[in-house]
C-alpha cells in the first residue's frame, strides 16, 4: 500500500537518507533498524511531508504524494507519532486528542466527533480525560501521542521511538495495543525502535538501515537469527555472541 | 493444488518487482561495504550503490563467471565471517579446482524452503517415502533435498547413489513413493527393473523428480512409462544454492524460479545484451536473499528462455524454458559431467597423437556411450598393431581416472579429420 523507490533525504547538504527503497502492505507492521544517525527519523520525516528536501518515489494507493504537504498526506492515511512524544502538556487529554482530529474538521463538526474508540483502546485516558496531558505517567503521555495519531483515522502510522523512557512492563503493553491495531482495525505501522529485538518479534518484516542505506531487508525471524544484526543492534547476549 | 509458499509463490508482478529491487539494492550495499571484489568492480566502472535505481539498471554491473569465483576462492567472495558459516558445500570441480560455497543459519533454512517448495509443486506431502538418490556429500544434491524433504514431513530415505540394484531392492522393502535422483538413475532403475523381471506395479512409486543434468521429454515419457511414475524436471546449481532455484509443477509447463530470492535475466552469451520475455540465450543470476556466499550477475552456462505468463497451477512467478544447451560444450554421459578441454589436454599429453578429435555420443537400452576418435601424428606409428593396443588402453585408463567412466577410443587416420575446424568435434547422437 505504501511503496519507496530510491528515496534521498538532506539535510542542508547532509545526505541522511540514500536512495531508501521500502514497501509496507495493508495489515502489517514492519521494523526500521539502525543505529543513531543512521536516517531511520529522516526517514520517517520525509513520509509525511516534514521534509521536503527529498528525491525518489513514494506512492500510497497509487498515488504519488513526495509533493503533498503534511496535511493533504494525512487527509490521505499516514500519521505519525513522534519521538519524543510532543504532546502538549498544558492541554488535557481530550483537547490532545482532538487536535489529532484536526484534518476531520473540515468534514466534520467538533462535537460529533467521538473519542470512544480511543478510550476503548487505552481505558486508563477516559478516566483522566479532564486532567493536563503533562500531569500523565511516560506511558499514558505515550498512549495519547498514539490516541491523538489515530484521531485522524490513519490506514497507516508510524512510530518514532514510542518505548523512549518508558518501564519494560509498559512497553510491553504498547506493543500490545500497536498489534492488536493491526489486528483489529487492520492498520498497517512501520516502527522505528531502539528495543529492535521487542519490535521484531511484534513485526512480519524488518529493514537494516546504516549511514542512510538499506543493507538488509527480511523476515523478522531471519533478522533475529541473524548473528551479524544480533550483535549490531540487539543487544541482548552480546558476550553470547561475541564470545563464540 | 499444491503451493507451499502461496505468499511470496503467487504474488503480483508489480509487487514482486518492488520487492526485487529492494533486495537488489541492500544486496549490492551489502557487498559494497563488505567484499573488496565488488567495491573494486564498482569503482572500475565509476558506478555507485545508488546507480542502481531499478531493476533494469543491474546492466551496468559486470557479470561474474566461474573464472571470478575461482580467482576468489576460497573465501574472497564470503559476505559473512567464517564463524557465520554453517556448512560448506563445493561445486564438482570437473573442470579445475572446485568451488567452495558457504551457508550461514539463514542459508540452509531458505535453501529448505525453496526445496520444500519444488517437492510439493509435483504433490509431495508428509505422506510419502522419499528415497534421495543423490550423492550425499560435497554436492548440493543429497542434502538439498534432505532439508526440503524434512521441511515438508516426508519419510525419508537417506539411501545416495548406491547401485541401482540395492537402490530397488530398498525401493521395493519400504514402498518408497518418491524417487530423487538423475535422470540416468531412473534409467538405470527401469533397465534393472526389466532384467530382474520385476512388474512395476510391485513398486510403490508414484513421482520421480530428477534434476541434476539435462534430459529430453523423450526420456521423460520413456522413464513414465518403464517406472509407471509421474516424472519431474527441477533446476539448481551449486554456485547459486543447490536444488530448488526452479521447479516444474504439476503441469510441466516450464520450471518456476522462485523470484524472491533469485533475479534471473536472459542475455546473449556472444555480446551480454540482456534479452526480453521468451528470447532464447544464456540465464544469469543474482542472489537477493543469500547471506554467505552471495553472486551478482552470475552467468550460468545454461541457455533458456523467460516466461512471466501467469502459470496454470496460479503461480504469478516467471517460468524458464527446460533446459537443453550450455553454452560450453559440456557433455553429460550418464550423468557425469565431461569438458572436452580435459579430453584435450589428455590426448595432448601422448605425442604420438594429432591434433584432432571427435567425440562421438550415443544411447543404447538407456545408457549412455562415449567414443572419442583420435587422429594419429603423420609417421609416428610403425603400423604396429600393439603400439595402438597399447595407446588406446593409456587414453581409456586416464579418462577411467579422471571421470570414471567407460569410453571407447578408435584412432584414426592423419588427416582423416582435418574437416574439424576447432580441435575436436561433438557428435551427439542421443
Amino acid at each position: 500500500m505504501l511503496k519507496i523507490k530510491n528515496l534521498s533525504v538532506k539535510h542542508g547538504q547532509i545526505e541522511a537518507v540514500k536512495g531508501v527503497s521500502l514497501h509496507i502492505n495493508p495489515k502489517e507492521i514492519i521494523t526500521l533498524i539502525g543505529s543513531n544517525g543512521a536516517g531511520k527519523t529522516s526517514l520517517l520525516e520525509a513520509i509525511v511531508g516534514l521534509n521536503k528536501n527529498i528525491d525518489g518515489e513514494i506512492n500510497f494507493n497509487g498515488t504519488d504524494i513526495i509533493k503533498l504537504n503534511s496535511d493533504q498526506i494525512v487527509n490521505l492515511g499516514i500519521s505519525l507519532v513522534p519521538e519524543g512524544r510532543q504532546i502538549f502538556s498544558k492541554m488535557t487529554v481530550s483537547d490532545n486528542l482532538l487536535l489529532g482530529a484536526y484534518p476531520r474538521l473540515k468534514k466534520e463538526k467538533v462535537s460529533s466527533i467521538s473519542f470512544d474508540f480511543i478510550y476503548t483502546l487505552f481505558p486508563i485516558l477516559k478516566e483522566k480525560t479532564k486532567l493536563l496531558a503533562g500531569t500523565l505517567s511516560g506511558g499514558q503521555q505515550q498512549m495519547v501521542a498514539i490516541g491523538r495519531a489515530l484521531m485522524a483515522k490513519p490506514k497507516i502510522l508510524l512510530l518514532d521511538e514510542p518505548s523512549t523512557g518508558l518501564a519494560p512492563l509498559v512497553i510491553k503493553d504498547i506493543f500490545k495495543i500497536l498489534f492488536n491495531l493491526k489486528e483489529q482495525l487492520g492498520i498497517s505501522i512501520i516502527l522505528v525502535e531502539q528495543n529492535a529485538r521487542l519490535a521484531l518479534e511484534y513485526s512480519t518484516r524488518g529493514y537494516v538501515i546504516e549511514t542512510g542505506f538499506i543493507v538488509s531487508e527480511g523476515d523478522s525471524k531471519d533478522l533475529l537469527s541473524d548473528n551479524n544484526i544480533v550483535r549490531a543492534y540487539l543487544g541482548k547476549n552480546y558476550k553470547e555472541v561475541t564470545d563464540k | 493444488m499444491f503451493i507451499w509458499d502461496t505468499r511470496y509463490e503467487t504474488m503480483a508482478q508489480e509487487e514482486i518487482q518492488q520487492f526485487q529491487l529492494e533486495k537488489l539494492q541492500a544486496l549490492i550495499n551489502r557487498l559494497y561495504l563488505n567484499i573488496p571484489y565488488y567495491k573494486k568492480i564498482f569503482t572500475e566502472r565509476n558506478i555507485k550503490p545508488q546507480d542502481i535505481k531499478s531493476l533494469s539498471d543491474i546492466k551496468k554491473i559486470p557479470f561474474m563467471d566461474k573464472d571470478v569465483l575461482r580467482l576468489n576462492q576460497p573465501y574472497g567472495l564470503f559476505a559473512l565471517p567464517l564463524r557465520e558459516i554453517i556448512r560448506f558445500h563445493s561445486t564438482s570441480g570437473t573442470t579445475g579446482k572446485p568451488i567452495a560455497v558457504g551457508y550461514s543459519k539463514n542459508d540452509i533454512n531458505h535453501w529448505a524452503e525453496l526445496v520444500a517448495r519444488t517437492l510439493n509443486a509435483v504433490g509431495v506431502t508428509n505422506n510419502d517415502v522419499v528415497q534421495i538418490a543423490f550423492e550425499y556429500g560435497m554436492f548440493t544434491g543429497g542434502l538439498g533435498f534432505h532439508y526440503g524433504a524434512e521441511k515438508i514431513g516426508a519419510s525419508i530415505i537417506p539411501v545416495s547413489n548406491i547401485n541401482p540394484e540395492h537402490q530397488l531392492e530398498i525401493m521395493k522393502n519400504y514402498r518408497t513413493t518418491v524417487l530423487i535422483a538423475t535422470p540416468t538413475m531412473a534409467l538405470n532403475l527401469a533397465n534393472v527393473l526389466e532384467k530382474l523381471n520385476i512388474n512395476k506395479n510391485e513398486l510403490s512409486l508414484r513421482i520421480g523428480l530428477l534434476g541434476a543434468e539435462p534430459w529430453n521429454e523423450e526420456i521423460r515419457n520413456f522413464i513414465e512409462e518403464k517406472l509407471n511414475i509421474k516424472a519431474y524436471d527441477s533446476y539448481g546449481l551449486s554456485e547459486i544454492i543447490g536444488p530448488g532455484v526452479a521447479f516444474e509443477c504439476q503441469y510441466k509447463e516450464g520450471l518456476h524460479l522462485s523470484e524472491d530470492y533469485f533475479y534471473a535475466e536472459i542475455i546473449n552469451p556472444e555480446t551480454g545484451e540482456v534479452l526480453g520475455e521468451k528470447e532464447e540465450g544464456e540465464l544469469v543470476l543474482t542472489t537477493l536473499t543469500k547471506e554467505a556466499f552471495p553472486l551478482l550477475r552470475y552467468r550460468t552456462r545454461d541457455i533458456t528462455s523467460i516466461s512471466k505468463e501467469k502459470c496454470k497451477c496460479g503461480r504469478t512467478i516467471l517460468r524458464i524454458e527446460r533446459l537443453k544447451k550450455r553454452t560450453d560444450d559440456v557433455i553429460i554421459i550418464n550423468g557425469v559431467k565431461i569438458y572436452p578441454e580435459v579430453l584435450s589436454k589428455i590426448v595432448s599429453e601422448e605425442d604420438s597423437l594429432g591434433d584432432k578429435f571427435e567425440i562421438k555420443v550415443s544411447r543404447e537400452e538407456g545408457l549412455d556411450k562415449i567414443e572419442i576418435d583420435v587422429e594419429i601424428k603423420s609417421g609416428s606409428f610403425a603400423n604396429v598393431l600393439s603400439d595402438f593396443i597399447k595407446i588406446t588402453e593409456v587414453l581409456k585408463s586416464k579418462i577411467r581416472v579422471t571421470y570414471n567412466i567407460e569410453s571407447t577410443i578408435k584412432l584414426v587416420e592423419s588427416t582423416s579429420l582435418s574437416h574439424i575446424k576447432k580441435r575436436y568435434k561433438i557428435t551427439d547422437l542421443r
